[in-house]
């Protein structure tokens, strides 16, 4: 009997340790998700520390999440893959490239959502949507740091429709919120809306002080119809939609306290 | 020489456990959660925000003549004047390395995203592999019954549970503390069923139903997020259900055969039909009467095909049923005590009538519900004492009652209660109800008791269904225009109002001279529409004889059959009241005759 016993359990424990040697690819993959946290690290604290280069750790990350070895992977993986590789080919300047990983994305969180709805109400799919809008927010940054605030008033008009642009991916991630999204995801959109609302209003405030009244109205105008079908109905102008995004944080959550600290810096 | 079937079993349970770590593994790992990148600001916020007060909020500062006209193309002296004009000069401006270390460590407190909010993400993996443990060792158990012990009721009942639960996915699911409890009252009740134990597969289909059904209204509550209260539920009721069940399996042993495979889900669908009829109505089910209310709806279930292949019927029925027995506004005539019971009935009356009270197709019409909220909202009619007619009725009587109107209903149930938008007070169920209690009068007492309402109830419905249209005015509401309502009044206020110095009028008295008369009321109505006193002329002159010039006569054992024929008599124009000299001599012929 004994012997019986000790064979049977021989024989589970191999047809097991065979029969999990499938997940060899997901624990690799899981190397390249802490790899991508790393980086994220590393750029989150890139201000206070400047020799970091968390561009080319993005590199590395998106280099090895390419198209076949993300079709290599668990068909739930895949949503979270394409996130990863949109995300750090945003951060590593590969805009292009990083859209078409966000569009990617989405495709296989639709393809998916049948199976799985709650899906598209989750993290990735959220930040899937935002990407195309942070994108548009970093390219824009990109021509306002080559360019100078000198070239904002030639070119506002060119800034202003993509933060539009910014602004409509934001809200259309927005809608996609429901009861399986975290908060900490609707956190991250709050800052991250706060911040490319930001943006837009410092180089609204590039422009002449006596040519800047009517741009700042056309801003508050799109600002309010679009935030108010992505659930602020109390953002009426561009300034407002800031207070009611910080508002809408924790006092003690750290993207409240960043909002702070950053009204803190003088120029 | 080991056995070949342990080995194949072993590399087919090593496979399950290792797929299930798999998938774990790959599900933590999509969900695992991840940091995001902050992203950039292209400048101060203080600079935007300066910059709109004197462009859009205040520009009248930047024009010629403002205070700040000549500072105008000066950024960082605007920004400057901005803070002092908000106020917020003092308490800012902190050095930038104090900010950028206060960054840093605001930085460093940022959490990682989860996937999914808590509730909708994947199971803690050592429960979900426990899960597959768990299934692993059902099969197991199923397949070698003799690792479970000596041949006993308990090893048979045990291998009967997991021979059942095969087909149940609990892998992932919240159930296994109830599963756990079902084994416990399995083990606890099913021994005095001897014949179920001896046979295994019977015993199996129906513990697979029990724990089948519970497995799928937990599913079901889960995706409501009622799982909680379920839970609960379950912990108190799933005894009753196993009870039930095996009650109704041991009584019609014959009814339940697993050979065509489909007992199994028969009684799987028929418990998750109670179980979603009761539901939100449990607290009025006692563990009794849910008891009774499961072997009674798989009885039923069992002998009528309609039920077997509209599977949402019994759920209608329960459900409606439970609803009306629920309205707060009749509490005192359906109580927890009394609920269960009339449910019971109802099942009972269905199973019985299946054919005139279930049509496929028309779930609206639910008779039998109607009938009860037609029979609760007649009997709870105010009197002018305060009271009414339900306070006389006790809890049996109640659900005696219900079984003589259900019993009515089931046998006419257009006629009593007409079409599904009917409205309930003006059906002749209520209406007959109604005037019986209506007729009674503000002190019933006088006359009658809880027992005699339930007879005259009966004696009314019977006799209404015979000539509906001419008792009843289904034109009003009030009970007061039926003819049926006038009749029993003329009875109650006579006897009410009777000089009774030989006490002949009992309340048994009054009871039987109702069955007597409605009937030959109800046949001879001609004359009353030119004489409408007669009933109550008949009956005073019968109590007057039977007071004075036949004292010697008459007594409580003729004097209800006298008054009938006599009325007869009368209705039939064969006797005057007026002349009493020929009434004492019909009256006499009666009473030979008798």
């Amino acid at each position: 009997m004994k012997t019986t016993t000790r064979s049977l359990t021989w024989y589970i424990l191999l047809a097991t340790v065979l029969a999990a040697a499938a997940g060899c690819s997901t624990l690799q993959y899981r190397t390249v998700q802490d790899r991508f946290e790393t980086a994220v690290r590393s750029d989150n604290e890139r201000p206070t520390m400047p020799f970091t280069d968390a561009a080319m750790q993005y590199q590395a990350v998106a280099g090895e999440l390419t198209p076949d070895y993300i079709a290599g992977l668990d068909e739930k993986l895949r949503p979270n893959a394409w996130t990863i590789r949109a995300v750090s080919q945003w951060r590593a300047g590969e805009f292009t490239a990083a859209i078409t990983s966000a569009l990617e994305g989405q495709a296989e969180v639709t393809r998916q959502s049948a199976q799985s709805p709650h899906l598209v109400h989750g993290r990735d799919s959220i930040i899937l949507t935002m990407l195309p809008g942070l994108i548009e927010d970093s390219r824009l940054r990109h021509r306002f740091m080559e360019s100078g605030a000198a070239d904002v008033p030639a070119y506002y008009d060119d800034y202003a429709a993509k933060f539009r642009t910014a602004v409509r991916a934001l809200a259309e991630a927005r809608e996609k919120a429901a009861a399986p999204t975290p908060p900490e995801v609707m956190a991250y959109w709050n800052y991250q809306c706060w911040r490319v609302l930001q943006n837009w209003g410092l180089v609204l405030s590039h422009l002449p002080l006596a040519d800047a009244a009517e741009p700042n109205q056309e801003a508050d105008a799109f600002v309010k119809t679009a935030l108010a079908n992505a659930g602020l109905p109390e953002a009426t102008t561009l300034p407002s939609a800031m207070t009611a995004l910080e508002n809408a944080l924790p006092t003690d959550h750290p993207y409240h306290q960043l909002i702070e600290l950053e009204r803190q810096r003088q120029r | 020489m080991i056995d070949p079937n342990l080995v194949l079993f072993a590399v087919e349970a090593g496979v399950r456990l290792g797929r299930k770590i798999n998938e774990v593994l790959v599900d933590e790992t999509a969900q695992r959660p991840l940091l995001m990148p902050l992203g950039d600001l292209f400048g101060s916020v203080t600079e935007a925000e300066a910059m709109r007060f004197f462009s859009v909020d205040q520009p009248e500062l930047i024009k010629p003549g403002g205070p700040c006209h000549a500072i105008k193309t000066d950024r960082p002296k605007l920004i400057l004047f901005y803070r002092a004009m908000r106020g917020v000069e003092a308490q800012v401006v902190a050095p930038s390395t104090d900010l950028n270390a206060r960054r840093k460590e605001i930085v460093g407190q940022l959490s990682a995203m989860d996937q999914f909010d808590h509730e909708f993400q994947a199971k803690h993996p050592a429960r979900r592999i426990f899960g597959t443990v768990v299934e692993i060792g059902v099969d197991y158990f199923a397949a070698h019954p003799e690792a479970l012990g000596r041949d006993s009721t308990a090893r048979k009942i045990i291998h009967a549970f997991v021979a059942g639960l095969q087909d149940t996915d609990f892998a992932e699911g919240a159930g296994r503390q109830i599963l756990g409890d079902l084994l416990g009252s399995a083990l606890r009740t099913l021994g005095e069923h001897a014949a179920l134990i001896d046979d295994d597969r019977r015993l199996t289909v129906m513990l697979g139903a029990v724990t089948g059904a519970v497995a799928e209204d937990l599913r079901l509550a889960i995706q409501e997020e009622d799982e909680v209260a379920r839970h609960q539920l379950f912990r108190r009721i799933g005894t009753s259900l196993l009870r039930g069940t095996a009650e109704a399996f041991a009584g019609e042993i014959a009814l339940f055969m697993p050979e065509d495979g489909s007992a199994r889900e028969l009684v799987q669908d028929t418990l998750s039909q109670v179980l979603q009829g009761i539901k939100g109505k449990e607290d009025i089910f006692t563990n009794e009467t849910l008891e009774l209310i499961v072997k009674s709806a798989l009885r039923a279930t069992a002998e009528n095909t309609t039920l077997l292949t509209d599977k949402k019927s019994l759920k209608g029925l329960i459900q409606r049923t439970t609803t009306v027995l629920a309205d707060r506004q009749w509490d005192k005539l359906f109580s927890a005590a009394t609920a269960g019971a009339v449910l019971y009935e109802v099942l009972e009356v269905t199973r019985e009538n299946i054919e005139t009270l279930l049509k496929p197709g028309r779930p609206e019409e639910q008779f039998l519900a109607q009938a009860l909220a037609a029979m609760a909202g007649s009997l709870s009619a105010r009197l002018a004492g305060g009271g009414s007619i339900q306070d006389l009725l006790s809890r049996r009587q109640v659900v005696e009652l219900a079984r003589v109107v259900l019993n009515e209903t089931a046998r006419n149930p257009e006629l009593l209660l007409g079409s599904a938008d009917t409205d309930p007070k003006k059906t002749v169920l209520a209406q007959v109800i109604a005037s019986v209690a209506k007729a009674l009068g503000d002190e019933p007492t006088l006359l009658t008791n809880g027992e005699g309402v339930l007879q005259l109830t009966r004696v009314a419905l019977q006799v209404t269904l015979r000539n509906v249209d001419q008792l009843i005015d289904a034109d009003t509401l009030s009970p007061a225009s039926n003819l049926l309502f006038r009749i029993l009044q003329q009875i109650v206020v006579t006897l009410n109002a009777a000089e009774d110095p030989r006490q002949l009028i009992s309340r048994s008295i009054v009871q039987e001279i109702v069955e007597r008369v409605l009937p030959v009321v109800s046949a001879n109505l001609e004359m009353l529409e030119a004489k409408p006193k007669l009933v109550a002329e008949t009956i005073a002159a019968a109590i007057e004889l039977a007071g004075g010039a036949l004292s010697n006569r008459i007594n409580g054992a003729n004097l209800v059959g006298l008054i009938e024929r006599l009325l007869t008599l009368v209705l039939w124009d064969e006797l005057d009241l007026d002349d009493s000299q020929k009434l004492k001599e019909a009256a006499l012929l009666v009473l030979r005759a008798a």
